[in-house]
Order: structure tokens, then C-alpha cells, then sequence
């Protein structure tokens, strides 16, 4: 029977900091946490008192790599709360900022936090002596995901043109076709991508749970539809506070989330899981080169789920671009009207549903927000994966192995740390 | 490819950290710099710095820093040699990375490298928008040794063409 003292400080390849704390004696498992320490980030207390269209700006800025996500969440919250309608055009180019977005972080993901796991690199720059084709193809995608957001939305962080009823800016003809001829280009770039995880072998461990994601008839759900849950089917999004339950721990400044059991998973796998039949013929045709087979209760898939989920965003994009040369862009000014209500934007981003409600006075001015990010829906079912998985490996492998294996699946889940932190209920006593 | 780009760097958000970016601001304004000059405000996105970089024959960074001993607005000229950058043993968080990380990137793609980067001492680097006075200062001396350098690369490309020629 063995011992574990377990105290990761931080957990390197994620986006923030938390930590990995597992305390064992004889065998008997005595603490196993993810310890979240950032400090919150206050932005639905700070946004309270701004003007309409100062807030899609001012939310975007939650995060660097989610920026269009928080954006559109934030859009679609304010033209539900004025009744604003989107053009069919301006529909389509934020479905391409959302494509854009998911290759973007997605690839960082793929190739610069994740991969090195599974090749035994320290970094993904420890990766180059054996690996720098691939760090080059990663860097390429990058860069092409990068240039196709800032064609889109002005600049590819903190995006710009996008604003409440449309865009101040429509991209040109010109680098539409730019971007599209090196979509297309970079085909043989995604092939190699998917042989690299071919040679990747995934952790062996399963824990079912609910999987939460947006979903609809008509497409692979990203920017509309039903909140879907594996446990009971579809819900409106206005529902969302009951799919979501935020509570408080002690050892995190990011709230958890649970919707009908103790915890559900957002994101890529989640989002596979519940429409794959949705995904792209291509996309189809790399979960099954990987072998993935929904549904699929390993979290370490979430890394296939996010490459079937590139391919995915990959052709819809050049779908979606040729469709748009084809039809021609027209200059819309954007026209709105601020009048007091309550909307709620629900939006899938790349680490999971994205929700944003906000409520406006007649002037338009934010007089409420709450904001719900996918990592803090995600820690809770992290923890759980944690408490089912070390009693699995504590007799079976040495404490190093075990390390390795938790920080692996805490990396899977792609976790956004800094974003989650949130507003904390605070009560002041005498 | 880009001949020869000047790029700036920071938070605008944290006070004088972003003494790069409205380097790069100034510089638009002053409309000083030879028209084929790519003026770049590079944010503080390792990725993007590291594409810039890569994609400039000759770059000329410049990013506010802390010496520690140097008084507020005081330039250091550090001519880099890639190869001897050395990335962090672990990268704490996509937010941890680092200008270092950014050229050590670029120099993946590209092993000809040539930059320069200035580094400007801060006297304040906390949430507020303005630079303090002491940087403001500096503008116009880091423009007239920014435009030194570009003629003088401009110059060796001169000779270096003349020189082909000749062959």
C-alpha cells in the first residue's frame, strides 16, 4: 500500500495556474483537489454602468484566446436583450470568426500544450531537435488561424469590426479568396496533423458523465441552438443557470458548475458526442482514422475530439468562404436601438458552451451581468476524473507516472484558468 | 517578406509596459520613417511577435523593460544572436510566455534572424493608460536612433547589391 504527497505548483502547458494536490496514506486516498489561485477577475462588476457598445469590447478582453467567443456571447446577449435581428451575412462571417477561432486554439492546444505529453518533451521547444517538422506545420496553422480571424474581425486577439448588429468592417474580396487558397493549401498540413496522432497512444481511462453542448437540426452547433444534454435531452438556452448551478469550494477562486449529476464535461468531447452526425464529411473521416467512436467516455479524447473538430472547422470554412465570394458582400451598417430587457448569448467556444446574460436599462446602459465560462463548468468533472482515476493507478504505478498522468488530464481538458476565475460571493460580517 | 520592420511591444493597459506600442503610435503620427518602412504594433501575443519576426529581413523591436538600476527612460541597444536565446525549462502558461520565447520561436522558422531590440528602462508599470513623463522623453531620441539604423542597413544592402553586381 502505498504513499502519494502529490503537490504540482502549477500545472505547466494550461492557460493560467492551478494546482494538482493529492495526498495518499497506506494506500487510502486523503485529498485529491485541483486547486484554483488566481485572483478573480471582476469583469461582470466592472461592465455594470457601461454603455451597449462599449460591452462586447470590454468582455472580449475575458480572454486572449477565446476573445471572438466572449465577443459573440456578448453580442447575442444585447441583441436579445434590444430585439436586434442579424443579417443572414453577418450570421455567416460570425460562424467564420468562430471557425477561425477554433483552428487558432484548437491548433496552440494540439501541437504546443498537449503533444509534448504524449512525445515525453518538457515544451513543445524541447520537441524541435526530433520534432521540427511538426513544430513548423503547428506554427503554419497558427499563423494561417491567426490571419483568417484578423481577415474577419480586424485582428485576430480583441477583435474589432464585430459589434452589436453586425460589423463596421466586411472583409474584401481580395483576402477572402487569400484566406481560402491557403485553407485549401494547408489540407495536406491537417493530413500530417492527424498521421501525428495516429502514432499518439491516449491514456486508457474511463469515466461516464453528462455531456453538455449546444446543438440543432441544421448544423454542427457552434453558434446557435438548443443547450443539449446528454442526461435529458434539450433545454432553451434562457435555461441555462439550471444546466449550470454554480457553487462555491474552498480551494478554488473559479466556481464550479453541475447540471443533473455531480458534474458534466463541456467542450470538444462533449460537443462530438452529442452531434456527431452534424460533423463535416471530413471531419467524419478523421475520427474514424483515429478510431474514435462516439460515444466516447475517455477525457483524454478530448485532444481527438478537438482535431476532429479542426477538420470539422477546416471545410465548413471553405464552404462557407466560397458561398460568400459566390453571393458577394454587401456594406450593412449596423442599426441599433437600446431599449431596457434581459438576453441571454449562448455560444460554444473552444474549450465548451460559453453563456453570457446582461440586462439593460432604457438607455442601454449594463445594469447586470453574469457570465458562465466553460473551465469553471469543466472543474468539477476534472476533480471526479481525478478521484476515479488514482485508485485505479496508485498500486500500479510510481508516483512520477501518476504526476504525469494527472497533469495529462488536466492539459486534456484544455482548461482556461485565468478566465474562470469569477466574482466570488463575499459577505462582510461585523 | 518585409525589408525592415520596427516593431513595438507592451500592455497599454499596465502604464509604461507599453512604451513599444505608442512608440509605434508616435511614429505613425510623426510620419518620419522611410514610407517603406512596416510599422508594427505587436500586442503582447508571443505567436504573433514571433510570425512578425520571422517574416522581417531585418526587425528592430522595441519593449519596455526593468533594469533595476537604470533610471526611468535610460535605451539599451541589445543586438541579439538567436541561437543563444534559451527558452524557460517550463512554460508556466500561455500567459507566462515571454519575448524570449518569441524570438526562439521565430528562429525555428528562420536561422537568419537579424534583430535588434531596444529596451527602454520604466519608471511605472501599474493599470493605467498614459506613459509616464520621463518615457515620454524618449520619443524623439529613439526615433533618431531607430532612423540611424535603418540607414544603415540600408546602406550595407546598398553595397552588398553593388557588390553582387560586380560578380
Amino acid at each position: 500500500m502505498k504513499d502519494l504527497n502529490i503537490n504540482v505548483q502549477y500545472i505547466t502547458r494550461v492557460e493560467g495556474h492551478g494546482n494538482i494536490l493529492v495526498n495518499a496514506k497506506d494506500g487510502n486516498i486523503e485529498k485529491i483537489c485541483l486547486e484554483i489561485s488566481e485572483a478573480p477577475r471582476f469583469f461582470e462588476g466592472f461592465m455594470v454602468g457601461r454603455p451597449w457598445y462599449e460591452i462586447s469590447h470590454i468582455s472580449c478582453r475575458i480572454c486572449g484566446i477565446c476573445s471572438v467567443g466572449h465577443s459573440t456571447a456578448s453580442i447575442r446577449a444585447t441583441e436579445e436583450a434590444f430585439g436586434v435581428v442579424p443579417s443572414e451575412q453577418t450570421i455567416m462571417l460570425r460562424k467564420l470568426n468562430l471557425f477561425a477561432e477554433f483552428i487558432q486554439s484548437h491548433i496552440l492546444h494540439l501541437y504546443f500544450l498537449s503533444v509534448p505529453d504524449f512525445l515525453n518533451a518538457t515544451s513543445a521547444f524541447a520537441l524541435i531537435p526530433n520534432n521540427k517538422e511538426a513544430v513548423l506545420r503547428g506554427l503554419k496553422l497558427k499563423k494561417l488561424a491567426n490571419d483568417f480571424s484578423a481577415m474577419i474581425c480586424g485582428r485576430h486577439v480583441h477583435n474589432l469590426s464585430q459589434v452589436v448588429g453586425g460589423y463596421t468592417k466586411i472583409p474584401n474580396k481580395t483576402d477572402i479568396e487569400n484566406i481560402l487558397s491557403r485553407l485549401e493549401g494547408a489540407l495536406p498540413d491537417l493530413e500530417a496533423t492527424v498521421e501525428l496522432f495516429k502514432t499518439i497512444k491516449i491514456p486508457e481511462f474511463e469515466r461516464e458523465t453528462e455531456y453538455i453542448s449546444l446543438q440543432s437540426d441544421d448544423e454542427y452547433a457552434l453558434y446557435d441552438g438548443f443547450i443539449y444534454s446528454s442526461d435529458t435531452g434539450r433545454h432553451v438556452h434562457k435555461d441555462y443557470r439550471s444546466l449550470t448551478n454554480e457553487f462555491c469550494v474552498p480551494h478554488s477562486t473559479a466556481k464550479h458548475a453541475k447540471a443533473n449529476r455531480d458534474s458534466y464535461l463541456v467542450g470538444a468531447l462533449a460537443r462530438v458526442n452529442n452531434n456527431f452526425q452534424k460533423l463535416s464529411p471530413l471531419a467524419k473521416s478523421v475520427a474514424s482514422e483515429l478510431n474514435f467512436k462516439p460515444p466516447v467516455y475517455n477525457p483524454y479524447h478530448m485532444n481527438t475530439a478537438q482535431l476532429i473538430e479542426t477538420a470539422h472547422c477546416f471545410e465548413e470554412s471553405i464552404k462557407l468562404l466560397s458561398e460568400l465570394l459566390k453571393k458577394g458582400l454587401k456594406d450593412e451598417k449596423p442599426n441599433v436601438k437600446p431599449k431596457a430587457g434581459t438576453g441571454v448569448g449562448a455560444v460554444e467556444v473552444p474549450r465548451g458552451i460559453l453563456y453570457h446574460e446582461y440586462t439593460y436599462d432604457s438607455e442601454g446602459i449594463l445594469v447586470n451581468a453574469n457570465c458562465v465560462i466553460p473551465t469553471g463548468q469543466n472543474l468539477e468533472n476534472i476533480e471526479l476524473d481525478m478521484k476515479k482515476l488514482v485508485p485505479e493507478i496508485i498500486d500500479k504505478e510510481n508516483e512520477e507516472e501518476i504526476t504525469k498522468k494527472l497533469e495529462m488530464l488536466v492539459r486534456a481538458y484544455d482548461p482556461c484558468i485565468s478566465c474562470s476565475t469569477h466574482l466570488l460571493d463575499v459577505e462582510f460580517k461585523n | 517578406m518585409i525589408d525592415i520592420s520596427v516593431i513595438g511591444i507592451g500592455n497599454i493597459l499596465l502604464g509604461d509596459d507599453g512604451f513599444g506600442v505608442h512608440f509605434i503610435n508616435y511614429l505613425r503620427e510623426r510620419k518620419s520613417m522611410p514610407e517603406d518602412i512596416a510599422l508594427i504594433d505587436g500586442d503582447i501575443d508571443t505567436f504573433s511577435i514571433a510570425n512578425y519576426l520571422s517574416e522581417s529581413k531585418i526587425a528592430i523591436l522595441v519593449d519596455a523593460c526593468n533594469f533595476r538600476d537604470g533610471p526611468p527612460g535610460s535605451i539599451e541597444k541589445i543586438c541579439v544572436e538567436p541561437h543563444k536565446f534559451k527558452a524557460f525549462e517550463n512554460n508556466l502558461s500561455v500567459h507566462s510566455r515571454s519575448l524570449k520565447d518569441a524570438v526562439l520561436l521565430a528562429s525555428i522558422e528562420r536561422d537568419d534572424l537579424n534583430l535588434i531590440i531596444y529596451a527602454v528602462q520604466v519608471d511605472c508599470v501599474e493599470p493605467k493608460l498614459q506613459l509616464s513623463a520621463e518615457l515620454r522623453k524618449v520619443f524623439p531620441i529613439l526615433e533618431e536612433k531607430v532612423l540611424t539604423d535603418i540607414k544603415n542597413f540600408k546602406k550595407e544592402e546598398e553595397k552588398y547589391e553593388q557588390k553582387s553586381t560586380c560578380h
